[in-house]
């Protein structure tokens, strides 16, 4: 194994793209020999974060592109996942920023994914806004989650699986 | 064995077989849609509606994947059946990490009197 094996795909901003994300994610690791629960850790944080693309993302040029990066390396596997973003996207940052530091606020993200789980049961069936994709990332997933804006109005979000 | 009844949506396949004492509802492939609710909340609904007295059993052990807004319509029932007077259980596979971790987080909904029960097999 090389001291970092990548993963590099550039997705297109349709829901239907998220499975083939998946499932190539999927292939890179178990060519790489990670156990299935790995597979299953991975794969699923790979889908929560680029259904999150698609769905807050806003794509000015056609096609648009989100940019989906996987890098294991010696201590660690990151995904990472990029889109552009407008002015619109104010509230869905507001809500990102909010999740993000809530959920490093707990040392045990078994907490934090119980907490929001009685939270959704509680709301209605319409609610796209529950956040609980970005929650199972940290319990699910045990994953570290981090995310910037550029200039250029490109939000980065990350997720960190320790090894 | 009851009336089975197989439901398709995509990828995810949802099989409901009735008998006298429960309602099976079988989960099977897996759930990936922008929307899982538009399909698993009515069948959830209904199942819940021709229940009655009888348990519903939710098995999700040869589900391969759901999303988090899978999730959603699943938590919301299991809050409506804590309220009423319903029984449920859900089943998952203790050999899958990811329903570990999953639906062992969902006991929390589990009550006392075992109306509600989330059991990994």
């Amino acid at each position: 194994m090389a001291d970092i094996d990548t993963l590099a795909m550039d997705v297109r901003p349709e829901w239907d793209e998220i499975e083939d994300v998946r499932s190539r994610c999927r292939d890179f690791l178990e060519n790489l020999h990670y156990d299935v629960d790995v597979l299953d850790a991975i794969s699923m944080v790979s889908s929560e974060l680029v259904e999150n693309a698609v769905k807050y993302g806003t794509f000015p040029q056609t096609p648009g592109i989100i940019e989906y990066r996987l890098k294991v390396n010696k201590t660690d596997i990151t995904i990472e996942v990029k889109h552009p973003v407008d002015d619109t996207a104010g509230k869905h940052l507001n809500r990102l920023d909010e999740i993000v530091q809530w959920i490093r606020g707990y040392q045990n993200p078994f907490e934090v994914y119980v907490k929001k789980l009685k939270e959704v049961s509680t709301k209605s069936f319409a609610d796209d806004e529950s956040c609980l994709g970005l929650v199972r990332i940290a319990y699910e997933g045990q994953s570290i989650l981090d995310f910037y804006l550029d200039r250029d109005n490109t939000l980065s979000v990350s997720a960190i699986f320790l090894k | 064995m009851g009336a089975e009844t197989t439901f398709q949506n995509k990828m995810l396949s949802v099989e409901v077989t009735e008998s006298p004492s429960d309602i099976l509802v079988q989960f099977r492939g897996k759930s990936v849609d922008r929307d899982p609710g538009e399909f698993l909340t009515p069948l959830l609904r209904d199942t819940l509606a021709k229940a009655g007295a009888r348990r519903i059993v939710l098995n999700f052990m040869d589900l391969e994947y759901m999303n988090s807004s899978s999730v959603t319509p699943v938590i919301i029932l299991l809050n409506e059946i804590k309220a009423g007077t319903q029984s449920i259980r859900l089943v998952f596979s203790k050999a899958k990490k990811w329903q570990e971790l999953s639906f062992s987080a969902l006991k929390v909904f589990q009550t006392r009197d075992g109306r509600i029960e989330v059991i990994g097999q």
